[in-house]
């Protein structure tokens, strides 16, 4: 088991998939910056329940992409989200972010219809998702 | 006539040899099927190559025989084209069986044979087995099937379009060869060389009335002018017929080229409306960029609203953390007031509520409940921690400040008109597709020539025309003056000039009996051509209001109702039975018979129509062959109820672009 790394990231990255998916993105006319749609990958892994892994996987090279303050906004509220969110990753929020971001790029995935993304697909799935919540809280 | 067999080579898509067996059995019809593009209008166009030299191409221009000749032969060396035809005919008309044959091919040393001129023709004849001089070839195929009248035999869309132009109003300049050609079928001519004859007997014995009064010394004078006027005549007569030959000349290449600007017309609407078509692309792409700009700036805060469920249920628990925490810090504040009330409360001996003595009996009492108390502070210590409640607070304001950005509907908003462009892009490009489809076969710079020479032939014509008035009036004043100088030398007594008089008055009451004869024909043709047409077309149309056609002069057809009174608009189909209507009365009358074949005939007709008319053409002629494609005739179903009359079928398969295989079919009633 590696330790715990105590320190977080200055600098985020991704893997080639992800990369490559933010990329075509962008080129597709549906993102202006990779940095929009690295966040979006965020919010999504966040919405759909996943759990950061705090480790990097070594198999999974990632490359540097953003500073973290470039990928946060000036009152860091992405930091924050994500450490109330995920209490275990208090410490290092952007090391949790980098996952996050590869997990929802994998989601954001199955949203591509031909090469291009339908965000009112994926509006309409996570409305589904806050009602099946809400469904599960009230009984 | 019957046209047993017709062998092809290289002919069109056609490479090497193909037989097409047409007079198998006893029935009339011969059903050719393929689709477009794979060679029907070749099978029309090889019969008609071979008889009269000429395939026509869709404008009804003569094609090329370089063009005529299948492309892949031609470019592994074979630059020959040749038909062969067996025909049979009746006992009526002689009872014999001939084969013509029509060959082309490059003329020796020619190495790139491109115009028509590059290449040699051969035709041979046979008659019962015997083998006929070549030079008769032209006399047997005008005898079999004058070139005049084939147009009533061997036809197709471009025909029917012709037919159309008849029937319309306006089109007496289209019309004009095609009334020419049924006047021709149904015999007129005939009656207008009677009168001709009769003509040219009464001027030859006006001639020699001349000759006979320059002997006579009174009539000299008279004779001289009458020579005179004879050479003016003639002279006339001849610039007449002149002028005439050029103008029909001339009116043959400007409908052939107006059958082309029409085309072009239609090609000037096509390419206003690519242009429009591509605007509306240019305007679609515009609106898009536009629409995806909006949707970028849009997904740069979307993350906020993704994100906003899970912050929001995030919120709620620490809501409820810190509304928790609050209460444990309110009831450790009691607690803690209440614990320092009642110590003080033991240290003074008196109540600090109510200031009575404390007896000593309740002092244990009081002492038991500030433990009570003192273990509630304890509890309540850990959860009441104001640090937390202070952190819980700002981290609630801060997720609070993560706030939804709202974008949702508007990202909705922008994709959906994102898909109508899509939907609205993809319906235009499929329409700029087909117009530049059919833009791409017009060739501008030479219909831009065709409309030149189209003007140039209008103005000539008018200018031959006013020289045709001209010479007729000239006309008109020397037989005015041949008749006064007449007078003047039948005032002589010689019994020649009574002999010649009464020659002179007999031929010129033949003629005007044949003239008069010609119009009543004509008038009589006319009306029949009125009835057969109108009883066919009650059997073609399913219209059950329309009660029959009335001819005009140009043998245009107008639809009556069951008041007599025309019926102003028809549609495109209504013309297509009107013509056939026309056809078929025609052949009926004709003073020849042939076979039929017609390609494509059912283009714009529903299925009804094609019905009535399915079960019509087997009665058209002793042989008639239809070329039809799949969206015309289904197999199936159409051509079930006329089973029994169908002799042959064959299906045109095309496993290249550019070969095409005639293929017998299993006629359905015996498969």
């Amino acid at each position: 088991m590696p330790d715990t790394p105590k320190t977080d990231l200055q600098q985020v990255g991704a893997s080639g998939a992800t990369r490559r998916l933010l990329t075509e993105m962008k080129d597709n006319g549906q993102i202006a910056e990779l940095v929009d749609g690295y966040r979006l990958c965020i919010a999504v892994a966040c919405t759909y329940g996943r759990e950061p892994r705090i480790e990097r996987d070594p198999q999974n090279r990632r490359t540097t992409m953003f500073a973290a303050t470039t990928l946060d906004t000036e009152d860091l509220a992405l930091r924050t989200a994500i450490a109330e969110i995920y209490p275990q990753a208090r410490q290092t929020p952007y090391r949790a972010a980098e996952d996050l971001a590869e997990q929802g790029a994998e989601i954001l995935q199955g949203y591509l219809e031909g090469e291009s993304v339908k965000f009112t697909e994926l509006i309409d799935r996570v409305e589904g998702l806050v009602e099946a919540s809400g469904r599960r809280s009230g009984d | 006539m019957i046209i047993d067999r017709v062998e092809i080579e290289n002919f069109g898509p056609y490479r090497g040899s193909h037989v097409l067996n047409l007079g198998v059995g006893d029935q009339p019809l011969v059903v050719i099927h393929g689709q477009n593009m794979t060679g029907k209008t070749t099978i029309l166009n090889s019969v008609r190559w071979a008889l009269y030299g000429i395939a026509k191409g869709r404008t009804g221009q003569a094609i090329p025989t370089r063009e005529l000749i299948n492309s892949d032969a031609f470019a592994e060396g074979d630059r020959r084209v040749a038909v062969r035809l067996t025909i049979r005919t009746s006992e009526e008309e002689g009872g014999s069986t001939y084969v013509l044959r029509r060959q082309r091919q490059a003329g020796r040393g020619t190495a790139n044979p491109v115009a028509d001129n590059d290449f040699e023709e051969f035709v041979d004849i046979e008659q019962d087995g015997n083998v006929l001089k070549p030079l008769a070839f032209p006399e047997l195929v005008s005898t079999l099937l004058p070139e005049g009248i084939s147009r009533f035999f061997l036809f197709d869309g471009e025909l029917l379009n012709e037919y159309e132009e008849l029937v319309r109003e306006g089109g007496e300049r289209e019309a004009q060869a095609v009334k020419e050609a049924i006047e021709m079928i149904l015999g007129l001519p005939a009656a207008r060389k009677g009168r001709d004859d009769a003509s040219a007997l009464k001027d030859e014995t006006s001639r020699k009335l001349q000759r006979e009064a320059r002997k006579n010394r009174q009539a000299k004078e008279a004779g001289d002018k009458l020579e005179a006027l004879g050479v003016r005549k003639a002279q006339l007569e001849g610039d007449r017929d002149a002028v005439k030959s050029a103008t029909r000349d001339a009116q043959q290449k400007l409908r052939s080229l107006e059958q082309n600007l029409k085309r072009y017309e239609e090609s000037r609407e096509d390419a206003g409306l690519r242009e429009g078509l591509r605007q509306q692309l240019d305007d679609l792409e515009q609106r898009r960029k536009s629409r995806l700009d909006e949707r970028r700036q849009l997904v740069k805060e979307l993350w906020r609203d993704i994100l906003a469920p899970r912050l929001k249920q995030e919120t709620a628990r620490l809501d409820e953390e810190r509304a928790r925490r609050e209460d444990a810090l309110h009831r450790l504040r009691t607690a803690e007031r209440e614990i320092h009330q009642l110590t003080a409360s033991i240290e003074e001996g008196h109540c600090s509520h109510c200031g009575q003595m404390l007896p000593e009996e309740n002092r244990a009492r009081v002492r038991a409940e500030i433990a009570d108390l003192s273990r509630t502070v304890d509890e309540l210590t850990p959860q009441a921690d104001h640090e937390r409640l202070q952190e819980l607070s700002g981290i609630i304001r801060q997720l609070r400040a993560v706030a939804p950005a709202g974008k949702e509907d508007a990202v909705r908003l922008v994709e959906k008109d994102l898909d109508e462009i899509h939907i609205t892009r993809y319906r235009v490009e499929q329409d700029l597709k087909r117009v530049e489809e059919r833009l791409r076969s017009i060739d501008t710079e030479e219909l831009l020539q065709h409309g030149r020479e189209a003007d140039r032939l209008e103005r000539l014509i008018g200018e031959q025309n006013a020289k045709l008035r001209e010479i007729e009036r000239d006309l008109e004043q020397v037989k005015s003056e041949i008749d006064h100088y007449q007078r003047i030398v039948l005032q002589n007594d010689s019994p020649v000039f009574k002999r010649l008089e009464v020659e002179l008055r007999t031929l010129e009451a033949l003629e005007d009996t044949f003239a008069r004869a010609v119009d009543l024909l004509t008038d009589e043709l006319r009306k029949e051509v009125e009835a057969h047409a109108s009883e066919i077309f009650r059997k073609l149309t399913t219209d059950p209001t329309y009660a029959g056609l009335r001819i005009n002069e140009n043998y245009g057809l107008t639809i009556l109702d069951h008041d007599g009174l025309p019926v102003p608009q028809r549609s495109a189909g209504a013309e297509q039975i009107v013509a056939l209507s026309l056809l078929g009365a025609i052949n009926r009358m004709a003073t020849k018979r042939g076979p039929v074949i017609m390609d494509t005939p059912f283009g714009r007709l529903d299925r009804g129509h094609r019905a009535n008319i399915l079960r019509y053409v087997p009665t058209m002629a002793d042989q008639v062959v239809l070329l039809v494609h799949d969206g015309e005739v289904d197999r199936e179903r159409d051509l079930k109820e006329i089973q029994p009359l169908v002799d042959a079928e064959y299906r045109i398969e095309h496993p290249t672009s550019t070969s095409s295989e005639l293929v017998p079919e299993p006629v359905l009633s015996r498969a």
